[in-house]
């Protein structure tokens, strides 16, 4: 054994000497290159693991306001629909009451003018019928004697003409 | 003729401890690392450079690790551990392939016989490497075994009275653990070593052009042999994390 340990050079204090190298070299790669290295990669990781899941969440929120957006044009094109619709109803209402109301307008306006068309109708006629009378008087009194016409009563004339014109 | 001596030679005596070229190299070694590890201080979210490469790695070997572990959580609790025999020793026997390590030296008169002492050697062409980090991984996976599963279930893997097979099995479990300080410790010791010789031997017989294909599965075999023992100590650690069922 002894022969042994002196052939291999195998010295306790060279042992314990290479057994603090390997000490040394565990801790210092443990303190300034597994630990930092090995943070770095997880710390990654995780980043990248949470950005994947963030950019889904992104994806789903953008499908779910699509959705929404599709809901509410939906919506609006109804409301606008309905809006429209109504806006006819309205108005054709609208314009059958216009309508109303100008028939009725134009009705009085109708019925005003014929009452005026009677009312001249009727002067025009007194009117004529005054000329008339005064015309019958005059060729009368053209004709018959002068004197005797003198007092012919204006009425009597009036009178006469109607039953005439009756007759 | 060159002469390999299986122990590595003393260069200096710091007060009684003889400081020999393997442990040179180590420090060497370590202070590599530890610059290395500098630069990885302040890691970056967004990485670049060194991190890229180094963050790669980890990865790589993290995925190694999940294949034994069978979970990334387990994975990442032993990676410190595991992945610093691989870094420590990886980078020990590439720096003792390097030319001048193992042929820049000075010659001593030791025991009446003149020998050459080269200033620097392969740290795993020592067996006071290999050895310390033997026992380093085997104490430490007893001690991981204890603090995870508890000291009582922990030593009812070695004791066991309950019937004669288990504990005769148990026995050889002990005895098993006493075994992986020697198998760790030759095997990395025999191939490092054995390359070195390979190597001194090839360059003496052709020293142009030759020895480069040995160069390389030199380089090859200080990958693999980092790699075995790091897998190795993981295996180790699975097992002894694990409790038994019966």
């Amino acid at each position: 054994m002894e022969e042994l340990v002196k052939k291999f050079g195998i010295e306790p204090a060279l042992l314990l000497a290479q057994m603090l190298n390997f000490g040394i070299v565990l801790f210092v790669l443990w303190k300034f290159a597994y630990k930092p290295v090995l943070n770095a990669m997880r710390e990654r990781r995780e980043k990248i693991e949470k950005s994947l899941k963030d950019a889904k969440a992104v994806e789903q929120k953008l499908a779910e306001a699509e959705q929404l957006k599709e809901v509410k044009i939906l919506e609006a094109r109804k409301e606008a629909q309905h809006i429209m619709e109504k806006v006819e109803v309205e108005s054709e209402r609208y314009r059958k009451q216009r309508i109303e109301e100008i028939d009725a307008e134009l009705a009085n306006i109708r019925k005003h003018a014929r009452n005026e068309i009677a009312a001249e109708k009727l002067q025009a006629l007194t009117e004529a019928k005054t000329e008339l009378v005064n015309l019958v008087i005059s060729a009368t009194q053209k004709v018959v004697p002068q004197g005797t016409t003198k007092d012919l009563d204006k009425k009597l004339v009036a009178e006469a003409v109607e039953e005439s014109r009756n007759a | 003729m060159a002469e390999v001596s299986l122990a590595a030679e003393t260069v200096f005596h710091l007060g009684p401890i003889p400081i020999n070229n393997s442990v040179l190299t180590t420090w060497i070694v370590v202070v590599l690392i530890i610059i290395g590890a500098s630069f990885l201080r302040k890691a970056k979210l967004v990485p670049h450079g060194l991190q890229n490469l180094v963050e790669f790695l980890f990865d790589g070997a993290l995925g190694i690790m999940d294949s034994v572990t069978g979970s990334r959580a387990q994975s990442e609790k032993f990676f410190p551990f595991i992945f610093t025999f691989f870094i420590f020793i990886l980078i020990g026997n590439w720096l003792g392939l390097l030319p001048g390590v193992g042929t820049i030296g000075f010659h001593e008169v030791h025991e009446g016989k003149e020998v050459f002492v080269p200033i620097l050697r392969g740290p795993a062409a020592d067996l006071n490497f290999t050895l310390a980090l033997a026992l380093i991984s085997v104490v430490a996976t007893q001690v991981i075994a204890v603090f995870t599963i508890g000291i009582a279930k922990h030593l009812k893997k070695y004791i066991n009275f309950k019937d004669p097979i288990m504990g005769f099995v148990g026995a050889l479990e002990a005895m098993s653990e006493f075994a992986k300080i020697l198998s760790f410790s030759f095997r990395l010791f025999g191939n490092v070593f054995a390359g070195e010789v390979l190597l001194i031997v090839i360059g003496l017989i052709i020293p142009y052009i030759v020895p480069i294909p040995f160069m390389f599965l030199e380089i090859f075999v200080g990958f693999i042999q980092a790699f075995i023992f790091a897998m190795l100590t993981l295996v180790f650690l699975k097992v002894a994390t694990t409790a038994h069922e019966h």
